[in-house]
C-alpha cells in the first residue's frame, strides 16, 4: 500500500514535469528557431508601426469623427465606417468587431428573427458600400461570407467572388484599372489545403497592403518626373 | 484497455498495472505525435511563443487590435490527440492561429481520429481475432459517413434565416455558398461540416465553426452523434468501452433472436455481465435526459439561455448537457454558466445555477459508466473459454455489422429521439423563424 501510494505521487511528478513544462518549452524552442515568423504570429509592419497579424483579420474602417470628437455607441466602442479605399472583411461576430483579443461565435440561430434582422442590416452595408460602383449588384448576387459572421469573427479571409465584387469599387476610387486590382485578387488568393481541403480564400491585408505599396510605388515615380 | 484485457484474458487473474499503461502511453504513442503535429502547425501559421498580447494599430484607425498570443501550437496537438477539445482562444480551432489553414484542418481531424480509430484494430489484434476488430470498425464507420453526408447536405443547403433575408444559397464562382453564419472562408462548408462530425463522434469538443448557427439538422446531426454516447470511434480510452458495451449488447439481442446462448468470443454472456452492461448505457443518457429537464423547468436555469427563440433556447440546453454528460465538451455556445456583461461570449459575472448541475452531470454521468464497464470487464474475466461450436453466433460478419448499427441507432433514437424533435429537428423542418 504505501509503496503504491510512493510509486504514484512519484509518476504524477515526472509527468507533469514531462507533459507540463517539458514538452512546451521543447516545441517553443525548436519553433522558434524553425519557424520564427510563424510562432511570432507572422506581424506585419509599415513604416515601422505594427500594423497587425498576416493571418488575423483585421476591419478597413475609420473612426466617424463628429464636432473633433471621436464617436462611440451606447457599449463605449467607437463607432466606424469602412474606408473604401480597401478591400472590406467580412462581418464579425466579436465586441467589438475583430476584437482579436477575446474571439467569439455570434451564435445566430438558423430559425432566429434576430438573424434573419443581422443579415438584412449587413446586406443593406454591403449594397450602399458595393452598388454605386457595380450598379448590377443585387441581394442574390452577393456571396455568402460577405453577409454571414466568420467563426472566429478574425477571419482573415473573404471568397474570391466577394473580391471580385469589391474590386470595383477598389478600382474606381483609387483610379486604377479594374485589370489591375483583378491580377492583384488573385494574386493574393490562396488554394485549398493540400489541392483538396477547405476553400480558396483572399487575404485581405496582404491584398490591401499591395494596393499601398503599388500607390506609393507610382507617387515616388511621379515626383522622380 | 483493462475491459479488453477482461475480455480476452484467458486465465483470468489481473487486468493489468495501471502505471505500466500510462507512462507506455504517454511517452510512446502520445509525445512523439504530438510533438510533430505541433510543429506541423506552425510550421502552417500556430503561434508558439510566451509573448505578451500584441498592440497592433491597424492599417486604417479603426483597425487598431490588441492580439492574443501564447504557446498555441504544443496545447492544440495535444488537445486533438487526446481528443480533449478544450481550446486555447474561446473560439477553439476556428481561430486562424490554432487553425490556420484548410491543410491544418485536415491534420487536425486525422490527428483526433487517429487513436480511436486505431483502438478498434488494436482490440482485435489482442483478441487474436483482427475479423472482430474490422467488424466494428465498419459498424462505425458506415455510421460515420451517414452523419457527414447529412451534415455536408444540410448545410449546404443553408439556413431558414439566409433565405428570409434573400441570399443565394447555391454555390456561386468563386463562392461556397451554404449557410456560412458561424465558419470561416478557409474551411467552407465541407470543411466545417467534416470537423464537427469528427469532433462529435469523438469525445473531441473542438470546434472549427459556430455549432449554434448550424442549420436544424446540421445541428442535430452532432446531437445525435453524442447521443450514440462515444460508440462511433469514440473518445482516447473511453470510445472502446463505450462501443463493447454494445456489443455486447448486440450479442445478447442476437442471441435472444435466433435462440441461441449469447457468447461473445467464446465467453458465455449471462444475467450478471447483462445488467451490468445496460446500467452502464443507460446511466448517460438518464442524466443528460434529467439534468436537461431541470434546466429548462427552472427559472435558474433558463437564466443560461441566450437565443430569444424557443426551439434553439431548448437545443442550447439540451445540448449543454448532452455534451457535459457524454464527456465531449463542444457546445451551443450561447448557453452560458455565466451572466454576459455584453453579448457574446466574454468576460464572466458570478456562477449560475447551469455550472453546478453541469459539474453533477459530468461527474456522474460519466465516472459511474466506466465502473460498470470495468465490473463487465472483470465479470468477464473470470470465465473460460469455451470453443465454438455449430451453436455460436458470428460475431465478426456483415450480419452482426448490421445488428451493431441497428442497436446503437435503436438505444440512442428511443432514449433521445422525442427530445431531439423539440430543438434541432423542428428548426430543420420548417422554414419558420422564430
Amino acid at each position: 500500500m504505501r509503496r503504491d501510494i510512493i510509486s504514484s505521487a512519484i509518476g504524477i511528478v515526472v509527468l507533469a514535469l514531462l507533459c507540463g513544462v517539458l514538452y512546451p518549452l521543447a516545441v517553443t524552442g525548436i519553433s522558434q528557431v524553425a519557424f520564427p515568423g510563424n510562432a511570432n504570429g507572422q506581424k506585419v509592419y509599415v513604416d515601422g508601426k505594427l500594423v497587425g497579424s498576416k493571418i488575423i483579420g483585421q476591419q478597413f474602417t475609420d473612426q466617424v469623427i463628429k464636432n473633433g470628437k471621436p464617436q462611440v455607441d451606447k457599449n463605449g466602442n467607437p463607432v466606424t465606417t469602412p474606408d473604401p479605399r480597401y478591400f472590406q472583411s467580412r462581418p464579425s461576430g466579436t465586441v467589438p468587431a475583430y476584437n482579436a483579443a477575446a474571439s467569439a461565435f455570434s451564435n445566430a440561430g438558423p430559425n432566429n428573427i434576430a438573424t434573419e434582422q443581422a443579415f438584412a442590416s449587413n446586406i443593406q452595408a454591403y449594397l450602399s458600400l458595393e452598388k454605386p460602383y457595380d450598379p448590377g449588384l443585387t441581394t442574390a448576387k452577393i456571396p455568402v461570407d460577405a453577409i454571414n459572421t466568420s467563426g472566429s469573427g478574425l477571419d482573415p479571409d473573404i471568397s474570391p467572388a466577394n473580391a471580385d465584387i469589391q474590386a470595383h469599387r477598389v478600382a474606381a476610387v483609387r483610379h486604377l484599372p479594374l485589370s489591375t486590382v483583378m491580377s492583384l485578387v488573385s494574386k493574393y488568393t490562396h488554394g485549398r489545403g493540400l489541392g483538396f481541403s477547405g476553400e480558396p480564400g483572399v487575404n485581405v491585408l496582404q491584398l490591401n497592403l499591395a494596393l499601398d505599396r503599388g500607390h506609393r510605388a507610382r507617387s515616388a515615380g511621379s515626383r522622380g518626373h | 484497455m483493462a475491459l479488453v484485457r477482461g475480455i480476452i484474458s484467458r486465465s483470468g487473474k489481473s487486468l493489468g498495472n495501471f502505471w505500466q499503461d500510462i507512462v507506455r502511453t504517454v511517452l510512446y504513442v502520445l509525445l512523439p505525435i504530438a510533438l510533430v503535429v505541433a510543429l506541423v502547425l506552425v510550421f502552417q501559421g500556430s503561434i508558439q511563443n510566451f509573448s505578451h498580447y500584441l498592440m497592433a494599430n491597424g492599417l486604417t484607425n479603426g483597425g487598431s487590435q490588441t492580439i492574443g498570443m501564447g504557446p498555441v501550437a504544443s496545447q492544440e496537438a495535444i488537445k486533438l490527440l487526446g481528443t480533449n477539445g478544450g481550446g486555447f482562444f474561446n473560439t477553439n480551432s476556428a481561430h486562424p492561429f490554432e487553425n490556420p489553414s484548410g491543410f491544418t484542418n485536415f491534420v487536425e481531424m486525422l490527428v483526433v481520429l487517429i487513436i480511436p480509430a486505431a483502438l478498434i484494430i488494436m482490440y482485435g489484434r489482442m483478441a487474436g481475432r483482427r475479423r472482430q476488430g474490422y467488424a466494428i470498425y465498419g459498424a462505425v464507420m458506415i455510421m460515420f459517413l451517414g452523419a457527414v453526408t447529412v451534415a455536408y447536405i444540410a448545410e449546404a443547403h443553408g439556413s431558414p434565416a439566409q433565405h428570409a433575408a434573400g441570399l443565394h444559397t447555391g454555390v456561386l464562382h468563386g463562392s461556397t455558398g451554404g449557410n456560412l453564419e458561424g465558419k470561416e472562408q478557409r474551411f467552407g462548408i465541407a470543411g466545417s461540416a467534416l470537423f464537427n462530425v469528427v469532433t462529435t463522434v469523438t469525445s473531441c469538443g473542438a470546434v472549427n465553426s459556430g455549432l449554434e448557427s448550424y442549420t436544424g439538422i446540421g445541428g442535430a446531426v452532432p446531437f445525435a452523434n453524442l447521443s450514440a454516447s462515444e460508440t462511433i470511434f469514440g473518445g482516447v480510452g473511453t470510445g472502446l468501452y463505450s462501443i463493447l458495451l454494445y456489443v455486447i449488447l448486440a450479442v445478447f439481442i442476437g442471441g435472444l433472436m435466433v435462440g441461441r446462448t449469447p457468447e461473445y468470443l467464446g465467453k458465455k454472456i449471462e444475467a450478471r455481465e447483462i445488467k451490468l452492461t445496460v446500467l452502464g448505457l443507460l446511466i448517460t443518457p438518464l442524466f443528460a435526459l434529467f439534468s436537461t429537464a431541470m434546466a429548462v423547468a427552472t427559472s435558474a436555469g433558463r437564466a443560461s439561455i441566450f437565443s430569444p427563440g424557443k426551439p434553439q433556447a431548448f437545443s442550447e440546453s439540451f445540448y449543454a448537457y448532452l455534451s457535459q454528460a457524454n464527456n465531449n465538451g463542444s457546445a451551443f455556445p450561447g448557453y452560458t454558466g455565466y451572466i454576459q456583461p455584453t453579448p457574446g461570449n466574454i468576460g464572466a459575472h458570478g456562477v449560475k445555477f447551469a455550472d453546478i448541475l453541469g459539474g453533477f452531470t459530468m461527474m456522474f454521468a460519466r465516472y459511474v459508466p466506466i465502473l460498470f464497464a470495468l465490473a463487465v470487464a472483470g465479470a468477464l474475466a473470470g470465465k473460460r473459454i469455451s470453443p465454438p461450436g455449430l451453436g455460436t453466433m458470428r460475431t465478426d460478419n456483415g450480419t452482426f455489422v448490421v445488428l451493431l448499427i441497428g442497436v446503437i441507432i435503436l438505444v440512442g433514437a428511443l432514449t433521445f429521439f422525442p427530445a431531439l424533435l423539440l430543438g434541432p429537428i423542428v428548426q430543420g423542418l420548417t422554414g419558420h423563424l422564430y
